[in-house]
């Protein structure tokens, strides 16, 4: 059995906490549980979605598997010492401490990537570095136990290497084809280096934008 | 623009979030997870549960409808609530979409009756059974009917419908947003890819999976 504990909050963003939910759930023996510093339902960014969190925080101390999505709220738990808490708690016995996104974020502020090399989205690389993380511009970085994944979406290839590593590669290709994850995206616009410059320099200055109106609010 | 995404027990998460987390961020989107009755609803496994805010009758003709697939759509094909739902929105929508074996539920409401449309490829039998004509194919758009294949394709899907709604700008801003640049560690996604062996051993589980 595999214990995994997924962080969820509030202005979470979805497929962060989903994507590895949909491959994690899948892996056999895999005990998925929802949690947060307060159980109940919790609201997305654009907060047209809850997803339930089952357990308090205090449930499940020694997850085998952490796994921290990204957010905009997830500048609200910088300081919040319930959740940096349980974090180092739990990577101090987990088998894989894992994020995806801005939850690279949360595990900095936890002191869990001091020095560390780490991926996060990738308007976010500034923050990840004042945190003391080393930013790296890949899609999933493993770094001993830790594996942080960047944007949103990338959640999805970093799940499939945890079950790779946690239950063998035949595992994992099964999964991926269960989920028939075999991406055609129509546009190859999904990182700043394959993206229109336009499209790249108007995210960086929306994203500026909102961190000088309201520093907790940026991506 | 208004979007409703249909939530049932047992559905697939990712099937629901995937085009949730593209559509969602269209500026000016109002999006509502809808249900036959509001609250909570859980996933395939039960270990997670997403919360359905509206009744079907308080969303009777929103712009675009996405149907999620999971394992719990066949216990809804004679469910006349849903079935009529969909018949209506799908009779006023400007886009009808579907993911996964979400597409069985639109066949079920008769609306892919000798239409070209794509499922879960274990679910393309079931989904000929009902009426449809199954495509291997990861996006289908026939008409204003859009359907994809199995579970992840819900994000290329979305990201189509993103193009063809808002053009293809506001679809490459919201790619880069979500950083939708797939870098999967196995070539294991479809059953033409997969090594014999995978296909066999998902084939076995059955569609449990779909």
């Amino acid at each position: 059995m595999t214990t995994i504990a997924i962080l969820l909050y509030d202005r979470i963003t979805a497929l962060d906490a989903v994507g590895p939910y949909d491959v994690l759930a899948r892996m056999s023996g895999a005990e998925v549980t929802l949690v947060a510093a307060q159980p109940g339902p919790k609201r997305t960014e654009q907060g047209s979605l809850a997803l339930t969190a089952d357990a308090p925080l205090s449930a499940h101390p020694r997850p085998d598997v952490v796994v921290v999505p990204g957010g905009f709220g997830s500048r609200a738990l910088l300081a919040d010492a319930a959740v940096l808490d349980w974090l180092r708690e739990a990577h101090a016995h987990s088998r894989w401490t894992t994020s995806v996104c801005t939850g690279s974020l949360l595990l900095a502020a936890a002191g869990i990537l001091d020095g560390v090399d780490a991926a996060t989205h990738w308007l976010a690389h500034d923050e990840l570095a004042a945190l003391g993380a080393v930013p790296v511009p890949e899609r999933v970085v493993q770094r001993g136990k830790v594996i942080t994944a960047a944007g949103v979406s990338s959640g999805i290839d970093m799940a499939l290497r945890l079950v790779a590593a946690e239950a063998g590669d035949e595992a994992a290709r099964a999964i991926q084809l269960a989920i028939e994850y075999d991406p055609e995206p129509p546009f190859d616009s999904g990182s700043p280096d394959k993206a229109p410059a336009h499209l790249v320099q108007a995210a960086r200055a929306k994203a500026a934008a909102r961190r000088r109106s309201a520093p907790a609010h940026a991506d | 623009m208004q979007i409703a995404v249909l939530l049932y027990d047992r559905f697939t998460a990712l099937d629901a979030v995937g085009p949730y987390d593209v559509l969602g961020r269209i500026p000016g989107a109002e999006l509502t997870f809808v249900a036959t009755e509001p609250g909570p609803v859980r996933t395939e496994q039960g270990t997670l549960a997403m919360t359905a805010d509206a009744p079907l009758r308080e969303c009777p003709h929103p712009d675009v409808v996405v149907v999620p697939g999971g394992y719990g759509t066949r216990e809804l094909f004679d469910n006349e609530a849903v079935l009529g739902w969909l018949r209506e929105a799908h009779a006023h929508s400007t886009w009808t979409t579907s993911v996964c074996t979400g597409s069985l539920l639109l066949a079920a409401a008769g609306i892919l009756d000798g239409v070209e449309a794509t499922t879960h490829w274990l679910a393309r039998d079931e989904l000929a059974a009902l009426g449809a004509v199954p495509l291997p194919d990861r996006v289908v758009e026939r008409g204003k009917v859009v359907t994809a294949a199995g579970v992840s394709s819900g994000i290329d899907m979305a990201l189509h419908l993103v193009a063809r709604e808002c053009g293809d700008v506001v679809a490459q801003a919201i790619q880069l947003g979500i950083e939708y640049d797939p870098q999967p560690p196995f070539d294991a996604g479809s059953p033409e890819t997969a090594p014999d062996e995978i296909v066999a051993l998902v084939r076995g589980l059955g569609v449990q999976n779909a």
